[in-house]
């Protein structure tokens, strides 16, 4: 656990430039929609839930970030007795802290664009928390789901960088391509339907001029079945197979 | 002083070494020598190679490793007597078998070899007179 | 015990060991010696699991050696080594954190004897203190198998001659045994037990190295003069 630990603040320090200009950006959009934007009217929130929905790729670009510093000197990220599932986990915890805390800070900015205009959704308001809580989760979950992609690619790059030479980018997208075209022949089969849908969730926005969204438990467990599996696997690659 | 002849083994030229420094009795009988590890860091050599020069000597009855303890110079008198006669036998044989290949007799050996000392002798006592 | 049996790697197409096989107890300083490119650091990198065969078997231990193998072995590597955000007392205490074997005592003692400022930053140390440093973090580990690339490599005589002092001093030869590839052969040679020489990925030579002074009156450059011309 001290080695976990340690390794957790490590990774902290070798992206924390990262975050830092993540914040920055954060700010600067802020600036910018406040600088373009005008009167009493809902235009603000626009950008803003712009930057938010893009938050799906903060953790997939943080582990690229942090894994491409790592390969530059990868002897002194592998040779360690720690499992790369330890390892990486001390990574995505420091991207998803990060992710989380650049949501907030960007949920407050909305917060406080609101407080002026708030009798402008006064009307929505039940639904507008809702539906906020709602974004935070999924965007969190999607880019957890992207940035395992990011891992296993990684990991299937150094494990056959000296093995296949110029074939290596396409075997690398043929493990992309390959995997989402079947991925998405089983959702769209009578199978996918029957294993995943059940414990409805439906989400339901009344004030909304919108059709409930449909969701069930069982979606949810398969995307987390799903990822979880890239993850050990790419951890098995790393252990095994990968090479510095 | 730390660079040793590549044409034999290190141990071996280690071991003359330490015989030399019995003979001159700068190591004396009974002495401790160092531990190997200081040993093989005053020579810049592999430990191994110290513990291997030890036994050695140890074969021939120059060194007693005392359990515990370390490495000693034996203190049969014998053995020394041995070793000191051993040491000037080599030497000479050495010396000799240099003259013969640059085709000197045993005379003009034995002779210049009396010059030779006759002519030390005197700058020794030349120094004592200043003294 | 580490065993190579049969050991073959390839890059791509391109060959760089081929078939070797030998086996390194406890206890033995041994070097690997060849040109440029003749597949030394290869082979460190195999035994730390940093590198797969592609066929063969690697086992320190009897075990096959990936990269968790590094609970029985320390590397050093050719490269720099270091997070550059660490002072030295930080990356001392990072690997430390890292393997439960690291002896900090040890450590603080080799730091003080190699002259290292421990707040420096290493962004700020120079070629000669990083190449310290490594030594300190990798032999201050009580591990049975220290592998070390080229540590010399680079560095100024004073240098060279400090870490090489250091390995006699730090090393334990009753429980360790350090294996490295250099160039500086006249340097290392009087600490070598025994060598390997590879020519090409290939196996030239295992033997003691007081046996080819023996046997052959012989250093490792010179026979090396000798072997590789042929």
């Amino acid at each position: 656990m001290a080695a976990w630990a340690a390794s957790f603040k490590k990774d902290f320090r070798l992206t924390r430039s990262f975050f830092f200009v993540g914040l920055v950006m954060n700010l600067m959009i802020l600036s910018l929609t406040l600088f373009i934007t005008h009167g009493d009217n809902l235009y603000p929130f626009i950008p803003l839930l712009a930057v938010v929905a893009l938050h799906v790729f903060y953790l997939p670009l943080f582990l690229f970030t942090s894994l491409r510093t790592e390969a530059g000197h990868l002897h002194l990220w592998l040779h360690n007795p720690q499992s790369a599932a330890a390892l990486l986990l001390s990574k995505i915890l420091n991207g998803l802290i990060m992710t989380i805390i650049s949501l907030i800070v960007l949920y407050a900015m909305a917060g406080l664009l609101l407080i002026s205009r708030f009798h402008l959704i006064e009307p929505h308001w039940t639904d507008t928390w809702m539906a906020g809580w709602l974004i935070f989760v999924h965007v969190i979950l999607i880019s957890v789901g992207i940035g395992v992609w990011v891992i296993l690619l990684w990991s299937l790059y150094h494990a056959l960088k000296y093995r296949i030479g110029r074939w290596n980018w396409l075997v690398i997208l043929a493990a992309v391509i390959l995997p989402s075209w079947i991925g998405s022949l089983f959702d769209s089969s009578s199978l996918y339907k029957m294993l995943t849908q059940w414990g409805s969730l439906e989400m339901n926005f009344p004030t909304f001029s919108i059709d409930p969204i449909p969701a069930y438990a069982g979606e949810y467990l398969y995307h987390f079945i799903i990822t979880v599996g890239l993850f050990y696997l790419s951890a098995w690659i790393m252990d095994r197979k990968a090479e510095v | 002083m730390d660079e040793f002849n590549s044409s034999k083994p290190i141990y071996l030229q280690l071991a003359d070494r330490i015989n030399r420094l019995i003979v001159s009795k700068e190591l004396k009988a009974g002495q401790k020598l160092q531990s190997v590890r200081e040993m093989a860091l005053s020579y810049n050599v592999n430990p191994n190679t110290i513990q291997r020069t030890y036994s050695e000597l140890e074969r021939e009855g120059v060194l007693e490793t005392r359990r515990g303890q370390g490495s000693f110079v034996t203190e049969q008198e014998e053995r020394l007597i041995q070793l000191r006669g051993k040491m000037k036998e080599e030497q000479i044989e050495t010396f000799v078998q240099v003259m013969r290949e640059m085709g000197f007799s045993s005379d003009e050996i034995v002779s210049g070899l009396r010059d030779h000392l006759l002519k030390m002798n005197k700058g020794d006592e030349s120094v004592d007179r200043i003294d | 015990m580490i065993e190579l049996t049969n050991v073959s790697k390839t890059y791509k197409k391109r060959s760089v060991i081929a078939n070797i096989s030998f086996t390194v107890p406890l206890g033995k300083i041994i070097g690997i010696v060849g040109e440029n490119g003749s597949g030394k650091s290869t082979i460190l990198k195999m035994i730390a699991g940093l590198l797969q065969p592609t066929t063969g078997t690697v086992t320190v231990n009897g075990e096959n050696a990936h990269r968790r193998i590094s609970k029985h072995v320390s590397y050093l590597s050719d490269r720099d080594s270091f997070y550059p955000f660490f002072t030295v007392r930080e990356a001392i205490a990072y690997q430390a954190s890292q393997f439960s074997d690291f002896n900090l005592a040890k450590a603080e003692e080799i730091m003080a004897y190699m002259a290292l400022d421990p707040d420096k930053k290493i962004s700020a140390l120079s070629k000669g203190n990083r190449g310290r440093l490594k030594i300190v973090l990798t032999l201050a580990r009580n591990v049975p198998y220290l592998l070390m690339d080229e540590p010399l490599s680079g560095l100024d005589p004073m240098v060279r001659h400090a870490i090489v002092k250091g390995m006699i001093s730090y090393l334990d030869l009753e429980t360790q045994t350090l294996i490295m590839t250099s160039h500086e052969i006249s340097e290392i040679e009087p600490i070598l037990d025994s060598f390997i020489a590879i020519k090409d990925g290939a196996l030239v030579r295992k033997t003691e190295v007081e046996h080819l002074h023996e046997s052959e009156g012989l250093g490792i450059t010179d026979w090396m003069k000798k072997a590789y011309l042929e």
